[in-house]
């Protein structure tokens, strides 16, 4: 400590560190305190919010009847399949880039990242646009012949999960990308010279070395969708929720802002939790690849 | 000499310009220079209109010394050249602010008690809770004398607060529902009846969109089963709850404002303020597709109320504002813009066919409609009306 504060590097570091920390500290950790202090004063069911600290609105989340759990699980679900779906397409998608790009790497890039460079709003109603009725796909398959009346694709839980998928996808391909990208070709070689097929190469050199891109790319897409909640609204008509459209119900229908935020405390634990896991397991090269 | 000849078109280019750029400004800025045309109370007592009267000399001054006036309201909804007509007459700015949906702007008022707006367009819901949680100034009735005179008795008197004392009425909506005629014969025996909704699924095959209002949908399932939509009673409700789940397969989203939708005809038939779609169908082509239905049961009367919020800094600009929208000129440029129904009783005359057409449900039928009231929304009929929601959201 001494010797910390004896030397000059604090004050080297602290213009530097000054504005965005203060940044964060203003944006990020000074609204997440309003909220854990907000969900821990006690409410009644109407919302109406009394002096004093209890720990009655979590307790009520784990006992009462308001569905939180169901709608957390329901989105643990939604974002687990997306996970799954974006690294089952996104793996092969970047892999191929990687490997077998060659001089179109930045262009094929280019198009994987495009789509996300726009407002995330406006993608949702682009793929409202191509799937539903009248919809491109729809008029598409009805010009063809292929189907006979439109096909129902929006509204449904299983399009909650396509928009989710078709949202988050650019940002899995990416830290897999730099990932695969990143490792070095003698060690493939050499693996191969040591009598591996292709396969076993890909399972024992390759999948391991890119490890820190897919935990990296599972933070940028299961964390989001876990959050989402205009997905579940636009695309799914807002009939099935996840936690964060129940959330949303607590603060802005029913008022109670002691109940909502404490249902937000759950979900931010959850999410840093699921963070600290994929660092664990992806290691350092799982945060190089996000940041 | 050659020198002269040669700079003198640059000095008339330079001059011309100068002067297209001062037209120009003088263009731009004639709005601004409109504003504020009456300097003082005796011109405005001059300029007011044969049939209305002003406002007492205090309160336009205390308007006017104000410069500002907030204005919390929905987006695109009333016709512009109201809030236009008003600034360029009294040259008090208006700053609007709007909001997506009335219970997020209740819930930033109670957030922040001293939000400041000095007029907030909302609904009984809104007013209760402001009035309970004592953040609303009163209506000064002496200074909306057009109010007072324009304003139907039985609106005055009204259930959501008699004697308007913390509120003044502008629309009316009747929250029933609209089908699409290039899909489904009108004709058909259960139409107009709620029973076409909750029983016609064969029919309209899952292309039904309800409101995502928790107490607009669960009252009117409660007006299909015969019930008062402010019903407490806890067997009513399991009945409304039973309809919905029932309905759902046939719901195709919950959207306050399917634009979109209902423009791409992807929903054929829609619960919701019908004077709305009407206006809507309008623009979908020559020949308007939507027919109102106005169940017999009845459905949710949805009274859009101005409030004066606490924490406003120029509550004498929404006085000014309202007696000033209360001429019976720019009530009915209001109510020909959106079409709905209103407690002004000296505009029949101005109105157009076509908001006639689109505005007024069958007659008598007022009398058979509910506007949403305390029981709906406070104590155990809240709780279990969001429990049904819940389970409907599942």
């Amino acid at each position: 400590m001494k010797i910390f504060f004896g030397t000059k590097a604090p004050v080297r570091i602290l213009p530097t560190l000054g504005p965005i920390s203060l940044w964060i500290a203003l944006f990020v950790f000074a609204p997440v305190g309003v909220i854990i202090y907000f969900s821990f004063l006690p409410a009644d069911s109407a919302g109406e919010i009394s002096a004093g600290v209890s720990l009655k609105n979590y307790w009520l989340l784990l006992t009462g009847d308001t569905d939180y759990g169901k709608a957390i699980l329901r989105s643990v679900l939604y974002a687990f399949i997306t996970n799954m779906v974006c690294l089952g397409i996104g793996y092969p998608t970047a892999y191929w880039i990687a490997r077998y790009g060659g001089r179109f790497k930045a262009l094929l890039l280019f198009l994987v990242i495009a789509p996300s460079w726009s407002c995330y709003l406006v993608r949702i109603y682009a793929l409202k646009q191509l799937v539903g009725y009248p919809g491109i796909l729809n008029d598409f398959l009805l010009h063809l012949g292929v189907i006979s009346s439109p096909i129902n694709m929006l509204y449904t839980s299983t399009a909650v999960v396509f928009g989710l998928i078709y949202i988050w996808l650019p940002f899995m391909v990416l830290p897999i990308y730099a990932s695969v990208e990143g490792i070095n070709p003698a060690l493939l070689e050499a693996s191969l010279d040591l009598g591996a097929s292709p396969g076993w190469q890909f399972w024992t050199v390759t999948l391991p070395l890119s490890k820190g891109g897919i935990f990296g790319g599972t933070i940028l897409t299961f964390i989001p969708a876990l959050g989402d909640w205009l997905v579940p609204l636009l695309i799914g008509g807002n009939k099935v929720w996840m936690a964060g459209n129940l959330i949303q119900h607590y603060f802005i229908v029913r008022g109670n802002l002691a109940i909502g935020s404490s249902m937000a405390v759950i979900l931010t634990a959850a999410v840093v939790l699921l963070i600290y896991m994929c660092i664990k397991l992806g290691g350092e090269d799982a945060v190089e690849r996000i940041v | 000499m050659f020198t002269y000849l040669e700079k003198k078109p640059m000095r008339w280019s330079l001059f011309a310009s100068g002067l297209i750029l001062i037209f120009a400004f003088v263009i731009a800025a004639s709005p601004c220079l409109a504003a504020g045309q009456l300097k003082t109370y005796e011109e405005y007592v001059a300029s007011i209109p044969k049939g209305c009267e002003p406002v007492p000399r205090e309160c336009f001054e205390q308007a006017v010394k104000g410069k500002t006036f907030a204005m919390y309201d929905w987006a695109a909804w009333w016709p512009e050249e109201l809030y236009k007509g008003f600034e360029n007459l009294f040259g008090i700015k208006i700053v609007r602010d709007n909001y997506p949906d009335i219970d997020e702007a209740l819930a930033k008022f109670r957030l922040n008690p001293k939000t400041p707006y000095d007029y907030w367009l909302t609904n009984p819901k809104s007013l209760h809770y402001m009035k309970e949680w004592n953040q609303l100034e009163m209506v000064n009735h002496d200074w909306i004398p057009n109010v007072n005179r324009y304003l139907a008795e039985d609106v005055k008197q009204a259930s959501w607060d008699p004697g308007y004392k913390y509120c003044v009425l502008t629309t009316l909506g009747y929250d029933a529902y609209v089908v699409n005629t290039n899909f489904i014969d009108k004709k058909d025996p259960r139409m107009p009846s709620w029973k076409f909704v909750f029983e016609g699924g064969d029919v309209y095959k899952g292309k039904l969109v309800m409101r995502n209002e928790m107490n607009r949908v669960i009252g009117n399932t409660l007006k299909y089963l015969g019930y008062s939509l402010n019903s407490t009673d806890p067997a009513e409700l399991k009945a409304a709850e039973e309809a919905l789940l029932k309905l759902k397969p046939n719901i195709m989203s919950f959207d306050s404002w399917p634009k979109r939708a209902v423009m791409a005809q992807e929903v054929w038939v829609v619960e919701g303020v019908v004077h709305d779609y009407l206006a809507l169908g309008s623009l979908i082509g020559p020949k308007n597709p939507f027919y109102p239905a106005y169940p017999p049961e009845g459905c949710l009367l949805s009274p859009m109320l101005v409030v004066i919020p606490k924490g406003g800094n120029n509550p004498a600009a929404c006085h000014l504002f309202l007696n000033y929208l209360y001429r019976p000129e720019n009530f009915a440029t209001l109510i020909n813009g959106v079409a709905y129904g209103h407690g002004h009783i000296q505009i029949e005359d101005l109105l157009t066919e076509q908001a006639k057409i689109w505005m007024t449900p069958p007659e008598g039928y007022r009398q058979k409609c509910e506007v949403l009231m305390p029981p709906a929304f406070t104590g155990e009929g809240e709780k279990m009306r969001a429990s049904i929601w819940e389970k409907l959201k599942k």
